[in-house]
């Protein structure tokens, strides 16, 4: 952007905020060119720091008005680019927005702004026996709006559902700068579903700014095991004899050996010799319930073979269980300096054959690869790891990740299982949609953004003004 | 090409193709699933499509001759249906794809929901009538979570509750007794097949249980009253049939009617505040046939169609059988938004105009 323009906007900008929640500069720059999806980047031209909805309005027709765009943008920790400023213009950082609004207990509800760190909400109601139950792997550091963008699940999304069916009604600035209120606190009524549209939209039908949330009760019981296996055909069979048994696991992951290789490496865990593969497997509820259900789970794994199951006596072991699931992404930085998490899904019972397949592809690329992931909702996250200073390499981990979506896609599955789409999977997007499937997708976000202002170039592949930009968000990743 | 039916006047496309051929080239209002049902915003479409169905019964009973029965249907029809095209869509039921390993279920939009129910001496034995979902679903222990009927209830409380066939059902979303524990249709839904008001055939959503790949455009078709699109065929996640819950029901002094099929005709639901939720329930006195304590839903029938029950702040009615009340979207951003979306996937109001009233 031009000196002058900058310096205009800057100027303006900070007239509607407060001079020192409108940020510029290089480091600005290159601090907010990407979230955690690094491979491609686009600098904004600035950064502002709004802490109420009327802020972020004024910021929005403020935008609007100079044809500028804007990205709304929570902790950045998305993993496909949806926080990216594609078109440069000005990032809406919502991390000031951090409050909870009300809470109402007798109706187990909670209003928050979206900023709000996921696990702040249920720190704020634990008190009372309740819990905000979407809990993706990032939540002490995700916003609530990030996870409305993104629709977010988590280890525990096999029983109690994705964050679209925790949010009762969300407040949202337009991208015309209009507020609104979609949804609502008493659910279900006769109208279009709105909400199911802003819910996983990726920021690109508005600014959500506030939303109230159902809240969950915690459950009575929880009883948590892991189950080794010896080989990771039998480890991904065991996933759906255990659903097949008729139980709804709380959770349950898997994680591969070459995680638990890392493992060992950064938090000296130790599994049972010859270990292919683990599963976790949680069961929550009513405790004589959650007794049979564990009790199905362990005959489950004996069936396909397990070589130990362990089941946790207490809450210090059950963290302990649990340590090695939330850990295993961290720990992958001793096996390489560089890691790329891809994301798929697939009908459960196409784990194994798909499994073999990451397998191929990581050597046939000649990268390393280690899985862990919530094989429950057979969401797959191949975690390849490798040097980026070596040629080729990051190409080589592109067209791997792209083998795999293709694939899932063969098997019945999804370009996304929780990360969406950004710029990340753009052209995927067509190996899923055809012409007319993408229209009808079209359709549904002009019913609130008909402009290019607000997040531009995302989610819908080949729109107007973006396609040239593409190269640019690549080199400037280099 | 699909045409009408020369004695019934409707048109009954045979595949998807010919569905999507009708649709491109008709000018006219079509009619069909959702707005055939009592709960919309009265239409003269509605009326007269009813109308028809009411003198073909009432034709039927006189003991005509063939010729003249149907000499008399065709002018009925012709009558009932100048101007709009009542779209029978009986021809996209059946199952199109089950794995019970992954837990969902691929079905046509016209396939039937529900069990039907002979109640044998202990009112607990089951007899499943063929090629309904819940029958093919419950052979594999699994089902779509709605209340139980015969077990539970006592009596067909079931099919009210559910919309009878699978389009009809994720299009009304109509509240059900385990909604809380299990979700309702937005919830079950993953995937759609859509013919537009245009005639494109589309897809939307996937066969997993998990994804976030751009708009979930077939979510909102739940509770659209077949006014956007035509649904084809459904996906959906089933419910591990042993985990059905027993819904938390109170019964109401109307329980015991003896004219059950008042509620669905002279029907009140409303979902309020579960702070609101006992004095709803006490003042509702003797309309209330049962309610929902866990979702605080309540079921009555009215004496009339001008009958106001209590309100209460936040809370939603829908109603059956009482005109332009039936359905009350007041808030003016819905509205818009309602409007603008209506006018992007059916600008010339093809599709069930008029069901939501102002729309």
């Amino acid at each position: 952007m031009a000196d002058d323009l900058q310096s205009r906007m800057e100027a303006e900008l900070r007239e509607l905020l407060t001079p020192e929640r409108v940020i510029s500069g290089r480091d600005v720059r290159r601090a907010y060119d990407c979230d955690a999806y690094t491979v491609d980047r686009s600098a904004p031209s600035v950064v502002v720091l709004p802490e109420s909805t009327l802020e972020v309005q004024a910021v929005v027709r403020w935008c609007v008005a100079h044809s500028v765009p804007f990205t709304p943008r929570g902790a950045g920790t998305g993993l496909s680019g949806g926080a990216m400023p594609a078109l440069g213009g000005v990032v809406i950082s919502l991390k000031r927005m951090t409050a909870v609004l009300e809470i109402d207990i007798p109706n187990r509800q909670l209003k928050a702004q979206a900023g709000i760190p996921n696990l702040r909400i249920s720190q704020a109601v634990a008190e009372h026996g309740l819990h905000f139950a979407p809990d993706p792997s990032s939540q002490s550091v995700s916003t609530l709006g990030g996870n409305i963008a993104e629709n977010s699940g988590g280890p525990h999304t096999l029983k109690y559902g994705v964050t679209a069916q925790h949010i009762l009604q969300v407040t949202m600035v337009d991208p015309l700068g209009e507020i609104l209120e979609i949804g609502s606190r008493v659910p279900g009524a006769p109208s279009y579903d709105f909400l199911s549209l802003v819910v996983g939209s990726e920021g690109t039908l508005g600014i959500v700014t506030e939303a109230w949330v159902k809240l969950t009760p915690l459950p009575a019981a929880v009883k948590t095991a892991l189950a080794a296996f010896s080989d990771i055909r039998s480890c991904t069979e065991c996933v759906s004899e255990i659903i097949a048994s008729g139980v709804i696991p709380a959770a349950l992951e898997m994680m591969d050996r070459n995680i638990l290789v890392a493992l060992k490496a950064a938090f000296k865990l130790e599994f049972p010799e010859g270990t292919a593969a683990l599963l976790l497997i949680e069961c929550d509820g009513e405790p004589d319930a959650v007794k049979k259900e564990m009790a199905a789970v362990e005959a489950a794994c004996l069936s396909k073979n397990t070589t130990s199951f362990i089941v946790a006596q207490d809450e210090t072991e059950r963290q302990k269980l649990w340590t090695a699931r939330k850990k295993g992404i961290g720990a992958m930085g001793r096996l390489a300096p560089t890691i790329v998490t891809h994301d798929g899904v697939i009908p459960r019972s196409k784990l194994p054959e798909m499994l073999e397949f990451v397998y191929a592809v990581a050597e046939k690329h000649n990268v390393g690869v280690a899985n862990l992931f919530h094989a429950g909702d057979g969401n797959l996250h191949p975690c390849f790891y490798f040097d980026d200073r070596e040629p080729g390499k990051i190409e080589a981990v592109i067209e791997a990740g792209e083998e795999i979506i293709r694939k899932c896609l063969e098997l019945g599955g999804s370009v996304s299982g929780e990360h969406g789409i950004g710029v990340e999977k753009l052209d995927l997007m067509k190996l899923m949609f055809s012409e007319d499937d993408l229209r009808l997708q079209a359709m549904c976000k002009q019913i609130f953004n008909e402009g290019v202002l607000c997040n531009p170039c995302k989610v819908i592949p080949d729109q107007k003004g973006c396609v040239e930009h593409k190269k640019r968000w690549r080199g400037a990743a280099n | 090409m699909a045409t009408r039916h020369p004695i019934s006047g409707r048109v009954r496309p045979s595949t998807i193709e010919e569905l999507s051929e009708f649709v491109r080239s008709c000018k006219e209002p079509l009619i069909f699933g959702a707005g055939l049902e009592r709960s919309g915003a009265p239409t003269v479409f509605r009326e007269r499509s009813q109308g028809f169905s009411r003198n073909a019964s009432a034709l039927s009973m006189k003991g005509l001759s063939t010729e003249s029965y149907v000499t008399q249907i065709q002018e009925l029809s012709k009558d009932a249906y100048s101007g709009f095209v009542r779209l029978d869509m009986a021809a996209f039921a059946g199952l199109i794809d089950y794995e019970p390993k992954d837990m969902v279920v691929k079905v046509g939009a016209a396939n039937q929901i529900d069990i039907t129910v002979l109640d044998e001496g202990d009112g607990t034995t089951l007899t499943l009538s063929e090629g309904t979902l819940q029958n093919a679903l419950m052979r594999e222990g699994q089902c779509l979570p709605f209340a139980h009927p015969v077990t539970q209830f006592g009596f067909e409380l079931y099919s009210n509750q559910s919309g009878g066939y699978v389009g009809r059902g994720l299009s009304l979303n109509l509240p059900h007794p385990t909604q809380t524990q299990c979700g309702s249709w937005r919830d079950w839904v993953i995937g759609m097949t859509l013919v537009l008001a245009d005639g494109s055939i589309v897809k939307t959503g996937s066969k997993v249980v998990k994804s976030v790949a751009g708009f979930d455009a077939h979510k909102l078709m739940v509770g659209a009253r077949d006014t956007l699109a035509i649904v084809v065929d459904v996906t959906l996640r089933t419910f591990p049939l042993e985990k059905l819950p027993k819904p938390d029901i109170v019964v109401g002094p109307a329980w015991e009617e003896p004219h059950l099929n008042r509620i669905t005709l002279l029907q009140w639901i409303q979902r309020v505040h579960t702070t609101d939720y006992d004095r709803a329930v006490k003042a509702c006195e003797r309309n209330m046939v049962f309610a929902d304590t866990k979702s605080s839903t309540i079921w009555c029938w009215l004496d009339n169609p001008e009958q106001e029950l209590p309100r209460y702040p936040g809370d939603w009615v829908m109603r059956t059988g009482c005109g332009t009340k039936n359905i009350s979207i007041t808030d003016p951003t819905q509205i818009a938004l309602m409007k603008k979306a209506k006018s992007i996937f059916d600008p010339t109001n093809k599709l069930n105009p008029g069901e939501f009233g102002f729309l």
